[in-house]
Formats: structure tokens, C-alpha cells, sequence
């Protein structure tokens, strides 16, 4: 009769297995709920710090080269969340200069892209006399249509720049003067899905809409301060000498702040540019 | 009953190693993404240190190279010429290099680029920037208005001793033009005594004082003097010097041989290596001149004599008197005499031939560079 009683379960087993499933399963559960929110806070903390750093390293990048002087200086619309500036683009030396042509070098140009009209501009530099620094001058002249390649007096490859240099110009330049070319653009802090957003786009070359650069960040993601050389405000482009970059950004959606909180995570960074071609005493 | 008890130790397999592999993966996973997201960090925070360590290195590179300007190689490079170098590697325990390359663009500017570069242990390149620094010659502005600016009375031989017409000297044509603006052939605060024949022309400048010879726009004599590439005393009878060419390289200038005042002649006979060696020459007190050539700017504290038939290129100050030897010399470019309020400069046999180039070319061969005063400043990568 014995191998009747073995068969099955009692009511308690059963019972006490059953608490003992739920426990586990709970444990479960909450252990996979738990994974996935860190997995998921991690991310967006990873995703908000390599924002904020590619904030701190992109702007001051693009603000470093600005200068001002007698060619107009290179800070258009300062504001605190919102600046227009002439982005240099290039640097070259012209072999040759015609009354419609600048003709760049190209084994001595370097650039971020081909430069091109509308969109940029150049800087031409005038030496006057060599023994003197007194008369030197940049001049600023559009370029009227897209490059061709060319060649320089010697030979050598040469992109042609087409535009219109005026004879007193002209009479001016020597064979490999300095050339560099700007873009006017323009970075502010907007406001798209609800969201903040650091953006940019080409003034010079119509661009109506801007284009993110990164985000999400706070209201006050995007601040600028701008100091003159004692490191006091300055309100004059001219009296800048570096300007004080802050990026605030926030997490893209709300993650486990502890005891079931969830909220927008933070971070900040803040870096100075000194711009390396303010005038120099 | 052996039999029903092993059926019931086989029905005893339960949940418990399931759910503990479980618990395994979960907190496995977990890990793992844990230390993947910190890497991930780690990775992208060492990147932006190595980008910023390279870019500080090029800077370093930029900023040092015009700081300690090589006169004698850079200003002696040829108009679109270059010279690389040799990497600097101390920075950082040899972590981080930098490279610089200079191209001369004209004759006063130069493109100075710098390649700062971070390596591993290995010497694997971890990141690399390229900084560029447009510089140009800061030359003494000196105040020439005449072949002969004479701060005191002088004396000359003859009219035809002073030119004040823009000549290239013997030689230098065609690459250093000729056909500028004349100037007076004296300028002059003081009487001008001629031992024959008329008297030149006189610019008569009564303001011309002591900063006409000290002070020269954005340097000074004595900061010149502090500067000065050659220091000379007593008599002296300069010539070019060149260091013998090593294996299949050329010959290069002596710059350390005393008495080198650079070569301005050409031709048989020349020292070739030496053309592009411009030197300031300071004299601390009197000088004797005593034959020989130079070129240069020579700057003198006291009297300077001029015999021999001495020649010499560029501009030529004097605080002093400056007197006639026996065989007299020439100056080609200017000279600049402050003259002393006793006794006159004794200038019969020494010919004074302004050449504006002569004094450019000095000008520029012996002076430092600066970035550009305006938009010097450049990131090429």
C-alpha cells in the first residue's frame, strides 16, 4: 500500500511551493526591473556626459580662431545664449592674384572644405612696405562663384578662387600672401520637441533653418560670457579677448534618481577660449 | 521500497538551479554593461585628453619656434622655401613630440606650422594636431632720410662722396632692386663742410635728435645691442667664414668665426654660404674698421673709423663721430652718425651710396619674427 501515499502532493506542499514560486518570482522580477533601469540610467549618463564633453570641445574649436581688427572683427551678434561670427574655414597664400581671380596654392592650403561663393568670404593680406608692420592689412573680398582648379605662375597646382579685387587692392598684394576664408554662421540655444538643443547654421550661405549640434540640454543650456583681457565683461566685440562656454545638458528621458524617484539627470561643463587672434600689443 | 524511493529522488529536481543561473546571467549582464558603459567613458575621456595633450604640443611647438627665432636659418631661407626641424620629443616623459615646418611666403612672412603629436608606449600615434602661426619680421623702423644722417657737424670731401639716389650695390641686382624713392643725400641738425667743390644738398632737419638713433619704432639700440649676433671691439677686418660641406651636403656659414660680418659679394672669390647671413654687429665702444666687407646692421657706441677700404651693406649707426682712415671705405645703404657736441665727423674718403634695398634686406635678415599683429593664429587639423 505504501506506493499510494507517495503519489502527489498535499495541500500544504502545494501551498508552501507556491509562496516559495511567488517569493522567487518577485525577486525576479523586481532583480530584471532593477537591471534594466540602471542599464538604461547608464546609458543616458553615458550619452549625456559625451554630449556635454563634445559641447566643451566642439564650440571653443569653433570660437578659437575669432579675431577682431581693422578688417572688422570676427564677433557679429554677441549674446548670452546666441552668437554670429565669421568661422575661418581656410588658410593658403595667393601665387597669384588677378583683378577676378585669387589663386590659392594648394600644396600650402589647408581647409575644412573647398571654399566657395556665396558661403565664404576671404582675407586677403596686404604687406605694403616689408619692412614694416605699421601698413599691414587684411582685406576682406567675397568670392563670387565655386572654385576651379588652376595653376600657379611656377606650375604648381592652384585652386582659382573667382571674385573682384579692386585695382588699389591689387596694386597691393605680393606673390604668396597669406589668404584665409570665412563662413558668417551662427550657434544659439533653441528649443524643438519640447527640448533644448544647441544648433548652428550658415548665415552667409542663406541657411534658414538651423541644424542640431547636440542636446537635449537645460533652458540655460547654452551660455556665453564674454571677457575682456582683465577677464571682466565686455560689452564691445572689439574688447573681447576670450569668452567662458557653459553647456548644461539633461538625460533624453528621466532615470532612477533612488527610493523610486525618477527624474532628468544633469551635467555641466565649462570651458574658456582665449581667442588666439585678438589683436596683439 | 528501494525502488519507490528512487522514484522520489527523482522527482526532487526543483527550481533552484535555474533560477540561480538566471540570477548568474542577470547580474553577469549587468556587470557587463556596467563595465562597458565605463569603458565606453574611459575611452572617450582618454581621447579628448590625448586630442587636447597633441594640440597643447603644437602650440608649444608654434610658441617656441617664434619665441627663440633662428635668424641665421630661417631668415636666410629663400622666398618660398622650407625647412623642417628636428622633432621635439621631451615633453610629457616623450609621450607627446611636436614637429615644426617653416615656409617662407615673402620676403618678411613666414607660415610656421606645428604638428603636435601624442604616442603610446609603443610610439603608435594616438592623436595628432596641426597648429599654424602666420609670423612676419619685425624690423627696426630706422628713420632713413638721407644717405648720411648726421646729428653733428661733418665734414665730407666731396659732394659726390654722398648718394642720396636709391641704388642696388655692386653685384646685388637684379634680386634687390634698385629705382626708389631718392632721398637727400644728407640730412642734417648741423653745418656740413665740404673740403672741395659744392656742398650737396641739405636736409635740413632740426628736430632730428636722439632718438633718430636710438629709437627705432618698436625696438632700440640698446635693445639691438642686447640682441646683436657679433660683438666687436678694437680693430677689426671682417670676412666671410663657411664650415667645410660635410658628405654630400653644401657648406654652410660660419657663424661662430669671429669676425664673420656675413658676404655681400658674389662671384670668385665669395664665400657663397654666407650671402644669407645678416648679423647685427654691436661695438660696445670705439670701433676701427680696418678693410674687410660685412653686411648686416653694425651699430656702433663710440667713435667709428673707417679705413682700409672697407666695405659694408646695410645700415650703419654710430653714436659717435665717424672718421676717415687711411684708404677710407664705403658704406652701402645709410649712416646714421649722432655726432658728439665737440668735434665733427671727418667723412673725406668714405662714400656713403644709399640703397633702400641694402637696408631692407638688413633690416629684415637680422630681425626676429612675430605672429602677425592681426589673424595670425590658425588650427590646420
Amino acid at each position: 500500500m505504501a506506493p499510494h501515499r507517495t503519489r502527489g502532493f498535499t495541500l500544504a506542499e502545494l501551498l508552501i511551493a507556491l509562496i516559495l514560486l511567488a517569493i522567487v518570482g518577485d525577486v525576479v522580477v523586481r532583480l530584471l526591473a532593477g537591471s534594466q533601469r540602471l542599464t538604461r540610467a547608464q546609458s543616458e549618463q553615458t550619452a549625456l556626459q559625451a554630449s556635454v564633453r563634445a559641447g566643451a570641445l566642439l564650440v571653443p574649436a569653433e570660437l578659437r580662431e575669432l579675431g577682431t581688427g581693422a578688417a572688422g572683427a570676427d564677433l557679429l551678434i554677441m549674446g548670452p545664449d546666441s552668437i554670429t561670427y565669421r568661422a575661418q574655414r581656410a588658410v593658403g597664400v595667393a601665387c597669384a592674384v588677378t583683378a577676378t581671380t585669387i589663386v590659392l596654392r594648394s600644396a600650402l592650403m589647408f581647409a575644412y572644405r573647398a571654399p566657395g561663393g556665396p558661403r565664404d568670404s576671404v582675407l586677403l593680406y596686404l604687406e605694403g612696405n616689408p619692412a614694416s608692420a605699421l601698413d599691414d592689412a587684411w582685406q576682406v573680398l567675397a568670392i563670387s562663384g565655386a572654385p576651379s582648379a588652376g595653376s600657379c605662375p611656377d606650375g604648381s597646382a592652384a585652386l582659382d578662387l573667382p571674385t573682384a579685387v579692386p585695382a588699389g587692392v591689387l596694386a597691393q598684394v605680393v606673390t604668396d600672401a597669406p589668404v584665409r576664408t570665412f563662413e558668417v554662421m551662427q550657434m544659439r540655444l533653441y528649443r524643438s520637441g519640447g527640448q533644448y538643443w544647441l544648433g548652428s547654421r550658415s548665415v552667409s550661405a542663406g541657411e534658414a533653418t538651423i541644424q542640431p549640434m547636440l542636446g537635449p540640454l537645460k533652458s540655460n543650456g547654452f551660455q556665453l560670457d564674454y571677457l575682456d583681457a582683465a577677464g571682466a565683461p565686455a560689452a564691445l566685440a572689439s574688447d573681447v579677448r576670450s569668452i567662458d562656454v557653459t553647456i548644461r545638458g539633461v538625460t533624453d528621458a528621466p532615470v532612477s534618481a533612488g527610493l523610486g524617484r525618477l527624474q532628468l539627470a544633469e551635467d555641466s561643463l565649462r570651458a574658456r577660449v582665449r581667442l588666439r587672434n585678438a589683436p596683439r600689443p | 521500497m528501494r525502488r519507490a524511493h528512487s522514484c522520489r529522488l527523482n522527482d526532487e529536481r526543483g527550481i533552484a538551479l535555474v533560477v540561480a543561473v538566471l540570477a548568474l546571467v542577470v547580474i553577469g549582464a549587468l556587470v557587463a554593461g556596467t563595465f562597458f558603459a565605463g569603458r565606453l567613458e574611459q575611452r572617450g575621456g582618454l581621447n579628448s585628453l590625448f586630442a587636447g595633450q597633441a594640440f597643447e604640443a603644437a602650440e608649444a611647438g608654434a610658441a617656441t619656434t617664434i619665441a627663440s627665432w633662428d635668424v641665421a636659418t630661417f631668415n636666410a631661407l629663400p622666398v618660398g622655401g622650407d625647412t623642417t626641424l628636428a622633432p621635439a620629443g621631451s615633453l610629457l616623459g616623450g609621450n607627446v613630440s611636436y614637429v615644426v615646418t617653416v615656409n617662407r611666403l615673402t620676403a618678411a612672412t613666414f607660415l610656421v606650422r606645428s604638428e603636435g603629436a601624442r604616442v603610446d608606449a609603443a610610439g603608435g600615434v594616438l592623436a595628432r594636431r596641426l597648429v599654424g602661426v602666420l609670423a612676419r619680421l619685425d624690423a627696426p623702423a630706422l628713420d632713413v632720410q638721407g644717405a648720411l644722417t648726421a646729428g653733428g657737424a661733418v665734414d665730407l670731401g666731396s659732394a659726390a662722396d654722398v648718394d642720396g639716389t636709391d641704388v642696388a650695390p655692386p653685384g646685388w641686382a637684379p634680386s634687390c632692386p634698385a629705382g626708389g624713392a631718392a632721398v637727400s643725400p644728407v640730412r642734417s641738425n648741423s653745418a656740413v663742410q665740404v673740403d672741395s667743390g659744392p656742398v650737396p644738398p641739405v636736409l635740413s632737419d632740426t628736430a632730428l635728435g636722439g632718438t633718430t638713433f636710438t629709437s627705432f619704432g618698436s625696438t632700440t639700440f640698446d635693445a639691438m645691442a642686447a640682441g646683436a649676433g657679433v660683438t666687436a671691439a678694437g680693430t677689426v677686418t671682417p670676412l666671410p667664414a663657411a664650415l667645410p660641406a660635410g658628405a654630400g651636403g653644401a657648406a654652410t656659414c660660419s657663424i661662430a668665426a669671429a669676425g664673420n660680418w656675413g658676404e655681400p659679394d658674389a662671384g670668385a672669390g665669395s664665400t657663397p654660404a654666407c650671402v644669407g647671413y645678416l648679423p647685427v654687429i654691436y661695438a660696445p665702444g670705439d670701433l676701427h674698421f680696418a678693410g674687410g666687407r660685412g653686411q648686416g646692421m653694425l651699430l656702433v657706441r663710440g667713435d667709428l673709423v673707417i679705413a682700409g677700404g672697407a666695405r659694408f651693406y646695410g645700415p650703419v649707426v654710430v653714436l659717435g663721430r665717424v672718421t676717415a682712415g687711411p684708404g677710407g671705405g664705403q658704406v652701402f645703404g645709410a649712416l646714421l652718425v649722432a655726432g658728439k657736441a665737440a668735434g665733427q665727423s671727418q667723412l673725406a674718403g668714405i662714400g656713403v651710396g644709399y640703397s633702400s634695398c641694402a637696408v631692407a634686406r638688413a633690416l629684415l635678415g637680422s630681425a626676429p619674427a612675430r605672429p602677425f599683429a592681426e589673424r595670425s593664429w590658425s588650427l590646420l587639423y
